[in-house]
């Protein structure tokens, strides 16, 4: 197999061209949420991966598939102690090539290709258990299959599990009066802790553990006195020393290319499954979108922001979820409503969900069903100084004119508060002309704007609101609807409220 | 080798914290004022009381086998102090032979120790003897079990045994040691072993005749990296010695120190009978009843407290349920008549029977509590009215978060907050409930009406008590089975007060 990859199917080419991090990535927290998923993975260049997104519907496919078989527990443990494995024999492989003891440098190969070993049979094991559904996944059994019934494989681990128990075996004897030490060959000396411990064993005391807490500062590296008595060690087992070092020669790379492809590629799956799992375990829904090449007939249920979910997550609070959709010829979003009642938020969840359905990956929510994109154009108004009013309004103008010279109606754009910082006479007219350039392109978008009279300007036009508490206006409740803009006793019940009426006292002791 | 004098087949655990709402129930009860008797300005043995009198024992049989126990120590105080005194030595043994804070480092863990236990070996010594002269003075089950116990563990032939390891420990001929070689081809797993010996017990020189097979070499004194290696090796390969030491002694510490608590309880009851023995003040060993059974009697029952701060005999009350089963005390009558009193007394009688000592009374026979609650009106309380019913039905709702069937709650002048009609109703549902979840009930009030909604009832497992004033209106302090009376007697207060 040429060059299997489980981020891209085998018939489709794979996309690596954007290095860099997209513009739009800001604004709409992505940067936030990826620095967030790639974090735990440092080790691995996730980053680029995310800045590609998919324009194909079947690599989308592939990757929603092999998702599904990883958010399977049982077969993302298999991939992780996998994982745990590769990330060991990358240590011992730099320990080996740092050091100057043969006999250590040898070893750690050694160590390296037992856990290598065992891995590759283990993943192919306990996968195979699991039969993954995904087209990925099993394309990439059959090659673990093939890998282990070969040849080279075989030897291998013949000879590390023959060496392996050699060495376990190895027990030897030190004897230390004042600076001298003896090694001698052990002779079922008895274990004289094991002795005294016998001796004071009526006092143990049930339930109770003595702490004993000594560590020894040890490091992988072997000290002069250390190195002399594992010369000395080795000549009493001369043969096994001997052994690994004919080892040494024969496997210096043992690992297979493929197999550590797959191993870093994975990981994709993996950084962003362990990213929405605690949101996920606090009932926010993530699901698979049904994405159209043409289709722009769109809707989301229960969104949210995932940047904002985690930090709320973080500080215990309760996520406002959204719906959405757009119907017959619908494609644009004017959110208005009091500030600070989640229409940015709304505007930033609409521009993650494609996103992320792009990448192949679940997005927020419980059920969506988006359109393929080539490119998401962004615009939030920054509070920034300007250095004169008429210098920011190019600058906002100039920026606008290249967004819709720039996108196609396969495009999105997400606009946040264009034009506030000019007169309102000036900010409808230059708006409503804007608008009416992107409803011509048929391009999806969504506005948040304080001004209503947008809501009315043409039929693809969806007016949304960020909704009150009817009881108390001043109450947000981050609800976002499809609206037209906002226009303007004793004794007994406090038993109640403390729950300790007779019935409530009944319901709640404890019975004997 | 096992305390176990305050269960027969357990330690105490003093780490287990007390049940919810404890503080609240030492406060309302004087608990403190008794805890004080008890420990007689020993913080510890005032801890101790405190832990045992606020975790009631819910088992008969527990019951009685510290009572048996504190028969034994009432006899013979002096042998409980002397062993008692033994335990103090063994803390601080400990604290000089600094035991375990500074060492990081087994050879200085092993040194410790071995002084440690040097020292224990002392203590043990004493104890052993105390046993063999002393264990036919005593006849209750635990402390029979304890001295048989130390008679037969604890010989001469032991002793020597461990001394002649203690020396051992000093290893004068070195230290040999076996060794795997880990997979950073260090050596690992180091364990101490035992050279073999030649017929007459020498240790074989073999190790310097073997030239085959063993290799040797030496470090320099002037190298220093060499130095600590060689230092640090000779810590792994002692470590394990020195943990099984240093693990056995704290067993024996621990040992010393479960005695020392265990004992505490007992010396605290000691001091207790002693004060109440000076005032002359009756005290009796109670019978327990089972969970269901709801026979209760009592003669002479009187406020300990009260008693011991007044440093006199008071006047005590009487009851005898006969097969009435009771569940509900409604005590009504006058103020400063003794309600508090006597409810106080129920509260803390139950609480040291259910430890497991004596109680104040001539007589005392009574069903166990699954948990004792109080709801005592708080004086201190100032707020606006409101506020203060919301207080009372707050903690109201934290007692029937915990509390189960069988339990006991004492409530006094609970609800009085609102005006008599609202407190009425509160009251009666409340009350209702926990009867009828066999919950039993002890309430101090006033409110008429709800003691006569219940009066009127006719059920005989409510029981009606009133606080007694002869025909003049002085009071006698008794509480009395009565029916409740409209009025009250504050005007009778007022009277003395403003004379």
């Amino acid at each position: 197999m040429p060059s299997f990859s489980i981020l891209f199917c085998q018939n489709t080419k794979e996309t690596h061209s954007v290095t860099k991090k997209p513009d739009f990535f800001d604004d709409l927290n992505l940067d936030i949420i990826i620095n967030d998923i790639t974090n735990g993975k440092k080790e691995y260049n996730l980053k680029p991966i995310f800045y590609n997104h998919l324009q194909d519907k079947e690599t989308i496919i592939y990757r929603q598939e092999i998702l599904k078989d990883i958010e399977r527990e049982e077969i993302y443990e298999c991939i992780n102690s996998f994982s745990k494995s590769m990330q060991e024999i990358r240590k011992y492989k730099e320990l080996s090539s740092r050091t100057s003891c043969k006999h250590q440098k040898e070893r750690w190969l050694l160590n390296s290709a037992d856990i290598y070993c065992s891995a590759v049979f283990n993943l192919k094991d306990s996968l195979l258990k699991q039969s993954p559904k995904s087209k990925g996944l099993k394309t990439f059994l059959d090659y673990l299959d093939r890998y282990l019934e070969s040849e080279n494989f075989k030897k291998l681990i013949n000879r590390t599990n023959e060496l392996n128990k050699k060495f376990n075996e190895i027990l030897y004897c030190l004897h230390i009066k004042e600076n001298k030490i003896t090694i001698q060959r052990y002779e079922k000396e008895v274990d004289y802790a094991k002795e005294i411990s016998s001796i004071f064993e009526k006092f143990t005391q049930k339930e109770y553990e003595e702490e004993y807490n000594v560590q020894f500062f040890q490091t992988e590296e072997i000290n002069h006195v250390e190195s002399s008595i594992l010369k000395f060690a080795a000549k009493l087992h001369r043969e096994t020393f001997e052994q690994l070092s004919d080892f040494f020669n024969h496997f210096k790379n043992f690992a297979d290319k493929t197999i550590i492809k797959f191993e870093e590629e994975i990981q994709f799956y993996i950084a962003f499954l362990d990213y929405i799992k605690p949101l996920e375990e606090k009932n926010l829904n993530f699901c698979y979108p049904t994405v159209s090449k043409t289709d722009k007939n769109i809707l989301s249920h229960n969104s949210f922001d995932i940047a904002l979910a985690k930090k709320l997550y973080k500080e215990n609070k309760n996520v406002v979820c959204n719906d959405f959709y757009f119907k017959d010829k619908e494609r644009i979003f004017i959110i208005t409503g009091p500030n600070q009642g989640g229409k940015t938020t709304f505007a930033r969840a609409f521009g993650q969900i494609y996103y992320f359905s792009s990448l192949g990956l679940k997005v927020a929510g419980s059920k969506a069903i988006l359109s393929i994109f080539d490119n998401i154009f962004t615009h939030f108004n920054k509070e920034e100084k300007m250095d004169s009013l008429q210098g920011g309004l190019y600058n906002e103008l100039s920026k606008i004119h290249m967004i819709i010279n720039q996108a196609t109606s396969k495009s999105i754009i997400i606009m946040n508060e264009m034009f506030s910082s000019t007169s309102l006479e000036d900010a409808l007219l230059l708006s409503k002309k804007i608008l009416n350039c992107i409803a011509e392109k048929d391009i999806l978008s969504v506005f948040v704007t304080f001004m209503d009279e947008l809501t009315q300007l043409n039929e693809k036009i969806v007016s949304l609101t960020s909704m009150v508490d009817e009881q108390n206006i001043t109450k947000r409740t981050y609800k976002i609807l499809r609206k037209p803009p906002f226009s303007g006793s004793y004794a007994l019940s406090l038993l109640e409220k403390y729950s300790l009426t007779y019935n409530s006292i009944n319901n709640r002791i404890k019975k004997a | 080798m096992n305390v176990y004098l305050m269960f027969k087949d357990k330690d105490f655990n003093f780490e287990k914290n007390l049940p919810l709402q404890s503080e609240e129930v030492a406060k309302d009860l004087g608990v403190d004022i008794l805890l004080n008797y008890m420990s007689n300005g020993d913080e510890f043995v005032y801890n101790v009381s405190k832990k045992s009198l606020l975790s009631p024992l819910e088992d008969i049989d527990t019951i009685l086998y510290r009572q048996n126990i504190l028969k034994d120590c009432i006899k013979n105080p002096d042998i409980i102090n002397a062993i008692y005194n033994i335990t103090l030595k063994s803390i601080n043994a400990k604290n000089k032979a600094y035991f375990g804070f500074f060492n990081k480092y087994p050879s200085g863990i092993l040194y410790s120790s071995v002084k440690l236990m040097e020292l224990f070996l002392d203590l043990l010594k004493e104890l052993s003897n105390i046993a063999a002269n002393n264990h036919q003075k005593f006849y209750s089950a635990g402390l029979k079990r304890f001295f048989d116990m130390i008679i037969k563990e604890i010989d001469d032939e032991y002793l020597s045994i461990i001394k002649t390891h203690l020396k051992t420990l000093e290893f004068k001929d070195g230290i040999l040691m076996s060794a795997k070689l880990d997979k950073n081809s260090k050596g690992t797993d180091y364990t101490i072993r035992t050279p073999h010996t030649d017929n007459k017990g020498w240790i074989a020189k073999l190790v310097h005749t073997r030239k085959k097979d063993s290799y040797s070499f030496s470090i320099d004194e002037r190298d220093e990296a060499g130095t600590r290696a060689l230092s640090q090796l000779k810590d792994m390969g002692i470590n394990s010695a020195a943990k099984a030491l240093f693990v056995s002694a704290n067993h024996i510490l621990k040992f010393f120190s479960i005695l020392r608590a265990e004992l505490a309880f007992y010396i605290g009851a000691l001091n207790l009978s002693k004060a109440l023995e000076n005032i002359g003040a009756p005290v009796c060993f109670p019978k327990p009843n089972s969970l269901t059974s709801h026979k209760k009697s009592f003669k002479n029952l009187y406020d300990i407290c009260l008693s011991l701060s007044l440093n006199k005999t008071i006047v005590g009350n009487d009851f005898y349920s006969k097969d009435r089963n009771p569940k509900l005390f409604i005590i009504t009558g006058a103020n400063q008549g003794g309600k508090s009193t006597f409810l106080r007394s129920i509260g803390l009688s139950q609480l040291m029977m259910q430890c497991g000592i004596f109680v104040p009374a001539k007589s005392y026979e009574s069903n166990i509590s699954r948990g004792v609650f109080t709801h005592f009106k708080k004086e201190e309380d100032k707020e606006m009215k409101k506020g203060k019913l919301e207080e009372e039905l707050a903690r109201m709702d934290k007692i029937i978060d915990n509390i189960k069937s069988g339990s006991l709650v004492l409530f006094n002048e609970s609800f009085a907050s609102t005006n008599e009609i609202e407190g009425s109703k509160i009251a009666k549902q409340i009350v209702k409930a926990l009867i009828d979840n066999d919950i039993e009930v002890y309430f101090v009030t006033h409110m008429y009406k709800f003691a006569s909604e219940f009066y009127n009832t006719n059920k005989q497992n409510i029981i009606f008590l009133r606080a007694q004033r002869k025909k003049d209106g002085t009071r006698t302090f008794k509480i009395e089975e009565n029916f409740p009376l409209q009025t009250s007697y504050g005007l009778d207060l007022y009277n003395k007060i403003f004379k």
